[in-house]
């Protein structure tokens, strides 16, 4: 059973690395003539460039920020409705190389997660982002995630999807997965938040600004759980960034037999990675070796009581120091509950290298370590993420990278997983 | 006196033959539209090689809207660059050839725009060198 999968993922790497394959570049970049590194630092990290096109849904803004539809190229349907040229679409494979989570057998699962994404413009002033994801975690289940743009001005921008709060963040250290071991410390600021979402962002000069509502679904008890969040950065020239957030949600009773809220639910339903490795780690216990740290942490911080109140909060930077790339995050988490209130650490930096030949990466190390609290059960976990990233082309990568817990909960044994990735964009 | 006004009027349809080859009705504006679309990412609206990726680009675009570089260059060159690529001549590799993705005469109008904006004449090419 297992040969199966691991054909698929070397089928699909031989047709990426294959010599005779005419040399393909992502969609954007092709219609705009640039190369991937304008907008990416190593793809999919974003570089100042890359924030202000996706700030615009897509769309590459002048010098001063001002959109001319002129400079868009695009195939016009009518006056609503035009296409990208390239319809952008990426994939990614990925495999766990070997695995072992605390007291269980090292594994080997040759392919156990694929996300297929789409995203661009649908009209002068309208973006879309679509993406299905499963994960083997038990079953091959899909989930999508669909996020609607409005971008009328640079100052003030629409979302709403079921995206998250933080889908239209330019900056790195909420989104642009480039390891599979989702970074702790968004999944802990987003557990049990409420979607679909409604989003405002923009920017005014060098400030970005977001403004998210939240509701799930009535729970039980009748109560709509709702949840807001604001997200404040500032660009110290194209090098440093230093941003706030704030995240704060009253989600009714606890749902006692399910473990979590409603809102915990509505949070797995269709929120992309996010929600893919959260569902599953909810779902079953095996899910936390298969998704590696960032789904062990999700599932680690799950709540032993499920909160009825969230008020979450933190900064965060993005610094290019020459050629290396840091980003860093750090966020207070106040839960109020049945038992009482929680007040946890949560916090994260991670370095990244771009080795750069003909102006674009082709190795690109990447090293994270992580530190979180649970006051629940007075315990902590710190993790590391180390990979590395070989950029095969400009629109394949291909990562190997693992996590371990450096240290792990009390009487714990510590586990620790290797992944090896592959993403190819068109 | 008819001998005179033939070759007058010899003269203009030679020069007017001369300069259609160069620039067509409409040249300039189609021109303008691909530039935009395919050039100005880099070289700028203005050509002047301050578009929105340059600051991401090491070498920097080349500014276009100088007479003093446009000037040394021939049609052929131009031509060249835009129908091959930068690396062709020398030049930074990051500009990419353009033959695969716009017809001959679109290359043509686009030389033309560019000529338009460094206030540069063109140097009497033809579009042998750029393909069928």
């Amino acid at each position: 059973m297992r040969t199966r999968p691991l054909l698929a993922l070397a089928v699909v790497t031989a047709a990426c690395l294959s010599p005779d394959r005419a040399e393909a570049i992502p969609a954007f970049a092709r219609e705009h003539n640039i190369p991937c590194s304008t907008c990416h630092v190593a793809v999919p990290y974003l570089t100042h460039v890359g924030r202000r096109f996706k700030e615009a849904g897509y769309r590459l803004p002048d010098a001063d920020g001002s959109i001319d539809p002129e400079m868009q190229p695009s195939r016009r349907f009518s006056d609503a409705l035009l296409l990208d040229p390239n319809f952008p679409i990426a994939a990614r494979l990925r495999g766990d190389l070997v695995s072992k989570e605390r007291g269980e057998d090292e594994r080997i699962q040759p392919l156990n997660e694929a996300i297929l994404m789409a995203l661009g413009s649908w009209s002068d002033q309208g973006s879309f982002f679509f993406q299905l994801s499963a994960t083997s975690a038990g079953a091959w289940t899909p989930t999508t995630a669909v996020q609607l743009g409005f971008h009328p001005s640079r100052y003030a921008n629409v979302e709403v999807g079921n995206t998250g709060p933080f889908h239209a963040d330019p900056y790195n250290t909420f989104g642009h997965p480039i390891t599979v071991f989702a970074k702790t410390t968004p999944m802990r600021l987003m557990d049990h938040h409420a979607t679909p979402t409604i989003l405002l962002y923009g920017r005014a000069a060098d400030l970005y600004y977001g403004v998210s509502l939240n509701s799930g679904p009535d729970n039980p008890e009748g109560v709509r759980p709702r949840t807001a969040t604001v997200r404040l950065a500032y660009d110290v020239g194209d090098d440093l960034m230093v941003g706030a957030f704030g995240v704060y949600g009253d989600l009714g009773e606890a749902d006692e037999a399910a473990g979590t809220t409603e809102a915990g639910h509505a949070l797995t339903v269709g929120r992309g990675r996010l929600g893919v490795l959260r569902q599953a780690a909810e779902a079953h216990d095996e899910a936390a070796a298969v998704m590696g740290a960032g789904a062990s942490g999700s599932h680690e911080m799950g709540h032993a009581e499920a909160p009825e109140k969230i008020a979450r909060g933190g900064v965060d930077c993005n610094v290019a120091l020459g050629p290396v790339n840091a980003v860093a995050m750090f966020a207070l988490i106040r839960d109020e509950g049945h038992e009482g209130t929680t007040n946890d650490l949560s916090a994260f930096a991670e370095l990244l290298y771009p080795w750069q030949s003909d102006g674009r990466p082709v190795i690109v190390p990447l090293l994270r370590l992580e530190y979180d609290t649970f006051a629940d059960r007075d315990d902590k976990l710190v993790g590391l993420v180390a990979g590395v990233n070989h950029y095969v082309r400009e629109n394949a990568r291909l990562a190997i990278e693992g996590r371990a817990d450096l240290k792990a909960r009390e009487g714990a044994e510590r586990g620790w997983t290797g992944a090896l990735t592959l993403d190819v964009a068109f | 006196m008819r001998t005179a006004e033939a070759f007058l009027l010899a003269a203009i349809a030679l020069a007017w033959s001369a300069g259609a080859a160069h620039a067509r009705p409409g040249d300039h504006e189609a021109g303008r539209l691909i530039f935009k679309q395919q050039c100005a990412a880099c070289h700028g609206k203005g050509g002047k090689g301050d578009g929105p990726a340059a600051v991401a680009l090491n070498p920097k675009p080349a500014d276009l809207s100088d007479p003093a570089r446009l000037g040394t260059r021939t049609d052929e060159e131009l031509i060249a660059v835009v129908s091959k690529g930068g690396a062709v001549r020398g030049l930074s590799p990051v500009m990419p050839a353009f033959e695969g993705s716009l017809s001959p005469d679109q290359i043509r109008q686009v030389v033309a725009y560019v000529r338009a904006l460094a206030a540069t004449p063109t140097t009497g090419t033809t579009m042998k060198e750029s393909g069928p």
